[in-house]
C-alpha cells in the first residue's frame, strides 16, 4: 500500500493535512488514528467524499435516528437493508426508494451529517494520520458527499473556537430543554428545527443527553440551535428545577479591556524610551565630564582638525560680521562648518561660549570653575 | 570594628578627593588648542580694534569705510614708533591708499608693512585678509607674498588654515561671479600651503569648469606630484580610502540586515507579542517590540553587539544565501579592530600626540609656544625608542629659534640615541651646515644618501653644502640624477626661495629630514603588526555600551560557529506558521487552522462558494497589497531594501553597495582628504549625491508607478 503522506497530528493539524490535499488536488483515503479510535476520511480530488469514525457514517447516523425517532421499524429497516444489498445501492438511496425520506431531504440530511461527522474530527489534537493515494475514494461505497475542503476547515475551525463558549453557556449535559412557544413557521427554521419537532412530540422537557440521540445532528450544531433557539425563546433552559437565561453566562468580548491593553502598551513603549533617553544622558553626560580631548589615534587626528575648522570658522565670522558667534549653530551661514564638523567624534557635541573679548570651544559641559571665570 | 569602619572611610575619602582632583584637571585639558596662526590673529583683531581709535581713517582704508582724505597723513605720522603692529597697519592703508589712486605706487607702503610685521603672522594675515576684501589684486598678492616670506623665514613649510579660509573665500567670490578674485584668492591659497593637494584641487576644479584644459592639466599634475613627494598626502588619502571602505561595508552590512531583521519581524517577535495582552492589535505589539532595539540603540548599546544580535535573530529564518551574507557580516564585524587598528596605525602619523605627528609638525610649522609645549610633554612620558625623535624635534624648535649651538648640541645627543637614523643624521649634518662646518656636513650627507637618489630634503642639503664650497658643476650633476619626485621637492623649495628672498634666511638654507614614503609605509607595516596602536571603543565609533575591542574576534568566530551548528539542527517541532490565504505569521496559540485569527473572522459563516471566492479574492489582493506597499516605501527609503526583501539577488544586492558607497561618502563618513581645515574637500561629492537624487527617485517613480491608479485603495487597504 503506497502511502503518500502519514504523520503526527501533533505536527499537522488535520485542517493543515486536508488544505496540504486539497492544493495537491489528491483522491485517496485519510486514515486517523488516536488510542483505539479509527477514522476513515474519502477524498476526491481534495474535496471529501466519504467519512467513517469508528462505523459512524452518514448512513448509520441518518438511519439510527430514522430508527429512533420512530420514522422506521426494525422490520422496515431489514427490509431496505436487503434490498440495498440485492441492488448493490446505498440505503439512503433504497429509504428515498421506499420513501421513507424525500430525495430534498436526503442531500440535506447527506450535508449535515458529513459536515458534523467531519468537524468532530477537527478535536482530535493527538493521534497519527496517514493518507494512502492507492486506494481511491470510490472504492468506498459513498453515498454522494461532496464537501469543499476549504468550507469545512473553516466551519470546524470556527466550532473548535465557539464550543467552550457554548459548553459553559448550557451547562451540564442533564440541562432539560423543553418547548416554551411553537415558531409560526417550521420551514423558516431550516432543518434544524426538527429538534422542535421533537420537543413538541415529548410531553415533559427532555435532557440534553436524551435530544442529541432524537436528532442526527452533532453536538455541536445541537447546542449552537437551542441557545440560538433559546434566545429567539422558543426554548426553556432548567438545571435543577430552576430554568436559567442562557443569555447570561456569555462571556463578553472585553471591549473596554482591549482600549486599556492598548494604553497600557503605548505607556509601556513611551516609558521605554524615556528610560532609554535617561539612560544615553547619563552615560553621555558620565563620558562628557569623564571625556579629555583624545589625542591619540584618528579620534586625536580628527580632533585636531576639527579644531582647527572649528576655530577658523568661529574667527571667519568674526571677522566678517564683527561679532562672536552666539552658539556654534549660527557658523553654518557665512561659514563652510556642517553640522557633523560641529560635533566630535566621540559623539559629545563642542562646547561653545563666548564673552565678548574672548571665546573658547571644548569637548564637554565646562566646569563651574571656568564658568566663574569667565561669565 | 568602629575604628576600622572609620578607617575605611577615611581611604574612601582620599579616593573621592582624588577623583575629584582628577575631574577637575580633565576639565583643565578638555579645551581645544587653537593653532599659532589663529592665536595671533585673534590678538591681532585687538591690535587693529586699537589702532582704529588712533587712526580712523587709516583704518577705514583697509575696512573699506568712507576716509576722510586730508587726515590720513596726519594719522600716520602720529602712530607710535614703537608700536610694531600699528606701524604696519598705517603702512599697508597708506600702500592700499596710493595703490587706489596710482597702480603700483603702493608697493613699497605694503613691502614695508609686511617687513614691519615680519615676526608676526597674525597682524600679516589680518592685513592679507582686508587686502582680499577691500584691496586690489596686486595690493592682495604683494601682501600675501609678505606673509609667505614670514612664514617661510621663520620655518614654516604651510599654513593650512590660511589657506583654507581663502579657499572658502574664494568659493565665496566664485558664487558672487568675482571669478578673478575668486582665481587669485586660490593660487594665494596654494602658494601659502604648497604641500597639501586641497589647494590646487580648487584650482583643478575651477579650470575644468571654466573649459581650461591647460590649466586642469597643469593643476591636475601639481595634485599627483604633491601626493606623490609628500607621504603625509599618501597617508592621509590610504587612511581615508580604507576609511570609505570600512564605512561602506559597514553600511551596507547595517542596510542587509536592517532589510532581513524587517523582513522577519513578524517570525521574530511573534511568540513574544502573543504573551502581550492579546487584546491589543496584534501590529501595535509588533511595534512595541520593535521598540526594544530602538531603545537600546538609544541607551547607548553599540552597533557591533546590535549587530550580532540581528544575526542570531535572523538567522533561523534566513535563506541560505542569507546565511552565507550574514556569515560574511559577522565575520566583519569581528575583523572591525584589526581594520580601526590599521587606520589607527596610519593616523597616529598625523594625530596630536604620536611622535611621528609631533616631528611633522615640527618639520612643518616654526616655532610656538604651543608646539615647544607639546614636544617638551611628549618627551616627558616618551618610550626609549621614541625618544631619538623627539630629541631631534626639540633641535629643530631650537634651530628655528635661532639657538644653532645649542640646537647642535641637542641634535648630537639625538644622534648619540639613534645614530642609525638618517633623519636625525641629516639633522646633525644640518646643523653642522649652518654654523658653518661644511666638509663634515658634506661627509655626513653622503653617507647618508648611500646612493639614494630619491630623498629631496638630502639631496637639497647636500647641494647646499656643496655649493657653498664653490663646487657648482657637483651640484648640477646632483639635481640632474636625482629622481623625479626629489626634483620637485627642491624645485618648490628653490621656486619658494627665490620669489622670496634676495638673502636666504637660516631657515631657507636647510630642509629638515622627512621620513620617505616606503620608509613611511615599511614603519606602518612594523607598527601594525607589533600591535603598537591598541584600539580602543572610541575607535570602532559604536555606541557607550558595547563589545570591548579585544573580546569582538574571538566572539564573533564562536558565534558564526554557534550560528552553523543551530542553523543546521532540525527544530523539534514546528511552532510558527503563515496564513494560507493573507501570508501572515501565527502560532499555535492564534491559528484558526489555516487561517490567521483575520481571516478567520472574515471567512467564517460565509458557506456561498461564489461570495467565499470573492472574499478570498479580496484578502489575496490585500495582503499583495500591504505586501507591495512596504516593498516600495522600503526600497523609497533605502533603495534596494525592498527589492532585497522581496526576492534576494545580485542586482540588489549591488543596489544596496551603492546606496552604501554614496551615503559614506556623501555623509562625509571617510572625510575624504579633509584631514585638513576646510570642509569642501570631498572630491565628488556632488556625483555621490547625484547618484543618491537618482536612487531616491527611482525609488519615488517605483512607488507611484507600483501602486499605480489604486495607489489610494492601497494605501487605504495596506
Amino acid at each position: 500500500m503506497a502511502q503518500a503522506l502519514n504523520g503526527q497530528l501533533r505536527d499537522f493539524s488535520l485542517p493543515d493535512v486536508l488544505q496540504f490535499i486539497l492544493q495537491q488536488r489528491k483522491s485517496g483515503r485519510l486514515t486517523l488514528t488516536f488510542h483505539h479510535q479509527k477514522a476513515e476520511v474519502g477524498i476526491s480530488r481534495g474535496n471529501v467524499s466519504h467519512v467513517d469514525i469508528d462505523g459512524r457514517n452518514v448512513e448509520t447516523v441518518l438511519r439510527d435516528w430514522l430508527l429512533s425517532s420512530g420514522r422506521m421499524s426494525q422490520e422496515d429497516l431489514a427490509g431496505v437493508e436487503s434490498v440495498s444489498r440485492s441492488m448493490d445501492r446505498s440505503i439512503l438511496e433504497t429509504l428515498v426508494a421506499k420513501k421513507f425520506i424525500s430525495a430534498e431531504e436526503r442531500a440535506e440530511w447527506i450535508q449535515i451529517v458529513a459536515e458534523d461527522l467531519i468537524c468532530d474530527l477537527f478535536q482530535w489534537q493527538e493521534g497519527a494520520y496517514e493518507f494512502n493515494t492507492d486506494l481511491p475514494a470510490s472504492a468506498m461505497r459513498g453515498v454522494g458527499i461532496n464537501l469543499s475542503t476549504e468550507m469545512i476547515t473553516m466551519e470546524g475551525m470556527r466550532r473548535l473556537d465557539e464550543w467552550p463558549r457554548l459548553r459553559d453557556r448550557l451547562g451540564s449535559p442533564g440541562v432539560q430543554v423543553s418547548l416554551a412557544q411553537a415558531p409560526t413557521s417550521y420551514a423558516d427554521l431550516g432543518p434544524e428545527a426538527l429538534i422542535l419537532r421533537q420537543l413538541e412530540q415529548a410531553s415533559a422537557p427532555v435532557t440534553l443527553d436524551d435530544l442529541e440521540h432524537r436528532v442526527p445532528f452533532g453536538k455541536f450544531r445541537l447546542y449552537d440551535t437551542i441557545v440560538a433557539y433559546a434566545d429567539e425563546g422558543y426554548l426553556t433552559l432548567r438545571q435543577d428545577g430552576k430554568t436559567f437565561d442562557s443569555k447570561l453566562p456569555l462571556r463578553t468580548d472585553a471591549e473596554p479591556n482591549k482600549s486599556s491593553s492598548t494604553a497600557l502598551l503605548l505607556a509601556m513603549g513611551a516609558g521605554m524610551m524615556v528610560l532609554a533617553l535617561v539612560v544615553n544622558w547619563m552615560i553621555s553626560a558620565a563620558i562628557g565630564h569623564l571625556a579629555m580631548v583624545p589625542e591619540r589615534g584618528f579620534i586625536g587626528a580628527e580632533t585636531r582638525f576639527e579644531a582647527i575648522k572649528l576655530h577658523n570658522a568661529v574667527q571667519r565670522f568674526r571677522y566678517l560680521t564683527g561679532d562672536w558667534p552666539n552658539s556654534l549653530d549660527k557658523l553654518q551661514s557665512g561659514t563652510s562648518v556642517t553640522r557633523g564638523e560641529r560635533n566630535s567624534s566621540m559623539g559629545v557635541e563642542y562646547g561653545y561660549g563666548n564673552w565678548g573679548t574672548g571665546y573658547e570651544i571644548w569637548l564637554r559641559e565646562r566646569s563651574s570653575e571656568s564658568r566663574k571665570a569667565n561669565p | 570594628m568602629v575604628s576600622k569602619k572609620l578607617r575605611l572611610s577615611r581611604l574612601d575619602l582620599t579616593k573621592v578627593g582624588g577623583l575629584i582632583l582628577a575631574l577637575a584637571a580633565a576639565s583643565v585639558s578638555s579645551t581645544l588648542p587653537r593653532t599659532p596662526l589663529q592665536a595671533g590673529f585673534q590678538e591681532a583683531q585687538e591690535k587693529f580694534k586699537a589702532f582704529r581709535v588712533q587712526a580712523p581713517d587709516l583704518a577705514a582704508i583697509l575696512t573699506g569705510k568712507p576716509v576722510q582724505a586730508d587726515r590720513i597723513q596726519a594719522e600716520f605720522y602720529a602712530l607710535s614708533v614703537s608700536d610694531k603692529a600699528g606701524v604696519a597697519f598705517g603702512n599697508a592703508a597708506l600702500g592700499l591708499w596710493n595703490e587706489k589712486l596710482r597702480p603700483g605706487s603702493g608697493d613699497p607702503w605694503i613691502r614695508e608693512s609686511s617687513r614691519l610685521s615680519e615676526t608676526d603672522l597674525g597682524v600679516q594675515w589680518l592685513l592679507v585678509l582686508e587686502q582680499l576684501q577691500n584691496g586690489t589684486k596686486s595690493s592682495f598678492q604683494l601682501q600675501c607674498q609678505g606673509l609667505e616670506a614670514s612664514m617661510l623665514s621663520q620655518g614654516w613649510m604651510r599654513l593650512p588654515e590660511a589657506a583654507s579660509w581663502l579657499l572658502t573665500s574664494a568659493g565665496e567670490a566664485a558664487s558672487a561671479q568675482q571669478t578673478a578674485k575668486a582665481e587669485v584668492a586660490r593660487a594665494m591659497a596654494s602658494r601659502l600651503d604648497p604641500v597639501s593637494p586641497v589647494p590646487e584641487w580648487a584650482q583643478t576644479k575651477a579650470s575644468a569648469l571654466n573649459f581650461d584644459l591647460g590649466g586642469t592639466y597643469a593643476h591636475g599634475l601639481e595634485v599627483y606630484n604633491r601626493i606623490l613627494a609628500y607621504s603625509a598626502n599618501q597617508q592621509i588619502l590610504a587612511f581615508n580610502l580604507l576609511r570609505l571602505l570600512r564605512y561602506t561595508l559597514a553600511l551596507t552590512c547595517l542596510l542587509l540586515l536592517l532589510t532581513w531583521v524587517i523582513r522577519y519581524w513578524p517570525y521574530i517577535v511573534h511568540e513574544l507579542a502573543e504573551r502581550l495582552p492579546r487584546d491589543s492589535s496584534l501590529q501595535l505589539r509588533y511595534s512595541l517590540l520593535a521598540l526594544i532595539p530602538v531603545a537600546l540603540m538609544v541607551a547607548g548599546l553599540g552597533l557591533v553587539s546590535l549587530c550580532f544580535l540581528a544575526a542570531v535573530v535572523v538567522w533561523r529564518k534566513a535563506t541560505k544565501l542569507e546565511r552565507t551574507l550574514i556569515s560574511f557580516i559577522v565575520l566583519f564585524v569581528g575583523v572591525q579592530p584589526y581594520l580601526t587598528g590599521l587606520e589607527s596605525t596610519i593616523s597616529s602619523h598625523f594625530d596630536q600626540a604620536g611622535t611621528e605627528s609631533v616631528y611633522q609638525r615640527v618639520v612643518q610649522e616654526g616655532w610656538s609656544d604651543d608646539l615647544q609645549d607639546r614636544v617638551e610633554k611628549s618627551l616627558g612620558r616618551a618610550t626609549s625608542d621614541e625618544r631619538a625623535l623627539l630629541t631631534l624635534s626639540k633641535a629643530i624648535l631650537l634651530r628655528k629659534q635661532g639657538n644653532y649651538l645649542q640646537a647642535l648640541d641637542v641634535v648630537r645627543e639625538a644622534h648619540r640615541l639613534n645614530p642609525s637614523d638618517s633623519r636625525i643624521s641629516t639633522s646633525l649634518g644640518n646643523q653642522l651646515f649652518l654654523i658653518g662646518q661644511y666638509d663634515t656636513a658634506t661627509k655626513i650627507y653622503q653617507t647618508v644618501q648611500a646612493g639614494d637618489w630619491s630623498n629631496g630634503p638630502l639631496l637639497f642639503n647636500l647641494g647646499q653644502s656643496i655649493t657653498w664650497r664653490g663646487r657648482t658643476d657637483s651640484m648640477t650633476n646632483l639635481i640632474a640624477n636625482a629622481s623625479a619626485i626629489a626634483r620637485y621637492r627642491i624645485d618648490v623649495v628653490a621656486r619658494q626661495n627665490s620669489n622670496a628672498f634676495q638673502i636666504l634666511p637660516p631657515n631657507r638654507l636647510v630642509m629638515d629630514p622627512e621620513m620617505s614614503p616606503a620608509q613611511m609605509w615599511t614603519a606602518i607595516y612594523e607598527n601594525f603588526l607589533a600591535h603598537r596602536w591598541t584600539v580602543d571603543r572610541w575607535d570602532l565609533q559604536t555606541g557607550l555600551i558595547d563589545l570591548p575591542p579585544q573580546v569582538i574576534f574571538p566572539f564573533s568566530l564562536a558565534l558564526w560557529g554557534f550560528l552553523l551548528w543551530w542553523g543546521s539542527r532540525q527544530a523539534r517541532r514546528k511552532t510558527l506558521f503563515e496564513c494560507r490565504t493573507c501570508g501572515r505569521v501565527m502560532c499555535r496559540v492564534c491559528r484558526k487552522g489555516i487561517h490567521c485569527g483575520n481571516c478567520f473572522r472574515r471567512l467564517s459563516g460565509i458557506e456561498e462558494v461564489e461570495l467565499r471566492n470573492q472574499l478570498l479574492d479580496r484578502i489575496l489582493r490585500e495582503s499583495d497589497g500591504r505586501r507591495k506597499l512596504m516593498r516600495l516605501t522600503m526600497d523609497l527609503a533605502l533603495p534596494g531594501t525592498g527589492r532585497l526583501m522581496t526576492k534576494p539577488s545580485f542586482g540588489a544586492f549591488c543596489q544596496i553597495f551603492l546606496l552604501g558607497v554614496c551615503l559614506a561618502y556623501s555623509l562625509n563618513l571617510p572625510n575624504f582628504l579633509s584631514l585638513y581645515p576646510v570642509s569642501e574637500t570631498l572630491v565628488g561629492q556632488e556625483l555621490a549625491i547625484g547618484i543618491l537624487v537618482f536612487l531616491y527617485t527611482v525609488g519615488g517613480i517605483q512607488l507611484v508607478r507600483g501602486l499605480g491608479k489604486e495607489a489610494r485603495t492601497a494605501m487605504k487597504e495596506a
